[in-house]
């Protein structure tokens, strides 16, 4: 199965138990959106993404070895 | 005496800065003849007006619409307990005190709420916009007006001890919709109140969104980041992530596309007083509020009540209610700027 890792920033480190990573394993062609909720995290938790440190869509299809980057938006001032 | 000179010829109290070699004295003399927007003045904000004024940005226009709070002291360092028992404007309470600071620079206090009406007047003349707002509705109008106008603008946001930046040059580098393709609805996000702030993260964040301003009034745009700071002082992390092909992927509709539907009023809340009760209706275009999820954010802030059909809150002697269609009755003020401030404050956005 492949597999990926996804970097989770700032507050949503909370879905998963605190840590800054996870390696999860997915299906072939499986989304960036699809693999967050796996985790548990709401669509609209996730205002900015990544995939191997380009910006991502929330439809794109993941491969092996890639590793996403999501970040909440952070609006206080 | 020291000596103040305030010719704008007098360069000796920024000999420290001047002798900075990417900025010297050219640099100087551009920062002086510079204008620059400040738009909010809470944490970010007088932080980001402080440093541009000490810094001798020639004119500095800051709009807000708030008054200065106690709980504000903690982290908005142009403010003092005089401020708070006087309710003073918070624009008007920071020109006086920057007016002290630097009598060199002309402080141009605006108190009135940001919005589709007013933006692109406020915009005038301005070579740079600094984000002190503490909403994303405001920044999707900025970032529209900022993109239409074609004027720099450097995005800032904090929270908890968590912190973003992103310097924004219009037809060179992605914008703040490139970055976020969605406004994040009411609810949805958490704001200082619901998730509370530490100050230190608030200098972390307006001083680099200061020296992004300063490298742009200074005529060093080749300096300028082209990276999405993101802070999380608590752990001990300060990433850059490279956001350069965002333009491209991102086909955005503000940018690439030139759509303004946050400038043209069609996106963002509307007011209306509510005669005789004592209360101001806001309502918002587009967006639904998830009840579920405002009640978890809530919690233990207030008195909380709810059913099928709205959200009920009350705190500090104001009683919000929230549909979730977006529209909002903030009870116990007829002013639309403090009901604003209250909703920005408890349901976000």
């Amino acid at each position: 199965m492949p597999r990926v890792t996804v970097h989770l920033y700032a507050s949503l480190r909370s879905y998963a138990g605190g840590a800054p990573s996870v390696e999860v394993e997915i299906r072939p062609g499986q989304t960036v959106e699809e693999t967050l909720h796996a985790l548990g995290i709401p669509s609209d938790q996730t205002r900015i993404l990544f995939v191997n440190n380009r910006a991502a869509a929330t439809n794109q299809p993941l491969q092996d070895g890639d590793r996403i980057g999501a970040f909440p938006a952070i609006g206080g001032g | 005496m020291p000596d103040t000179d305030r010719g704008s010829d007098n360069l000796d109290r920024y000999v420290r800065q001047m002798r900075y070699p990417p900025l010297g004295e050219e640099g100087q003399r551009r920062l002086g003849a510079s204008r620059a927007l400040v738009c909010g003045c809470g944490a970010l904000g007088s932080m980001l007006a402080n440093t541009l004024v000490r810094a001798g940005v020639g004119s500095v226009r800051i709009v807000d619409r708030d008054f200065v709070e106690l709980n504000n002291l903690q982290r908005q360092v142009l403010f003092d307990e005089g401020d708070v028992e006087n309710q003073v404007p918070k624009a008007i309470a920071a020109a006086e005190k920057l007016r002290l600071i630097n009598s060199g620079v002309e402080v141009e206090p605006i108190v009135a709420d940001v919005d589709h009406t007013n933006i692109e007047a406020l915009c005038e003349g301005v070579d740079v916009i600094v984000d002190g707002t503490d909403n994303f509705e405001t920044r999707f109008l900025v970032n529209e007006a900022a993109v239409k106008l074609g004027i720099p603008w450097v995005y800032g946001g904090c929270l908890g001890a968590e912190g973003q930046t992103m310097a924004i040059l219009p037809g060179e580098t992605p914008c703040l919709h490139c970055l976020i393709t969605e406004c994040p609805p009411p609810g949805t996000v958490p704001t200082c109140d619901t998730a509370g702030i530490l100050a230190p993260v608030v200098g972390v964040v307006a001083s680099i969104q200061a020296i992004e301003a300063i490298k742009i009034l200074s005529g060093n745009r080749d300096a300028v980041s082209r990276h999405l700071t993101v802070i999380e002082l608590w752990d001990n992390h300060i990433r850059q992530v490279d956001v350069s092909g965002l333009r491209q992927s991102a086909d955005c509709p503000t940018c690439r596309h030139g759509q303004f539907p946050w400038l043209a009023g069609k996106r963002g809340g509307h007011t209306a007083v509510l005669c005789g009760r004592n209360a101001v209706q806001l309502t918002h275009t587009g967006v639904q509020v998830d009840l579920d999820e405002l009640a978890r954010r809530l919690e233990g802030l207030g008195q909380l009540s709810r059913n099928a059909f709205l959200l009920r809150f009350k705190v500090d002697g104001y009683e919000l209610t929230v549909f979730p269609d977006g529209r909002a009755i903030i009870g116990g003020t007829d002013d639309i700027a403090t009901a604003k401030t209250l909703y920005a404050r408890y349901v976000g956005s």
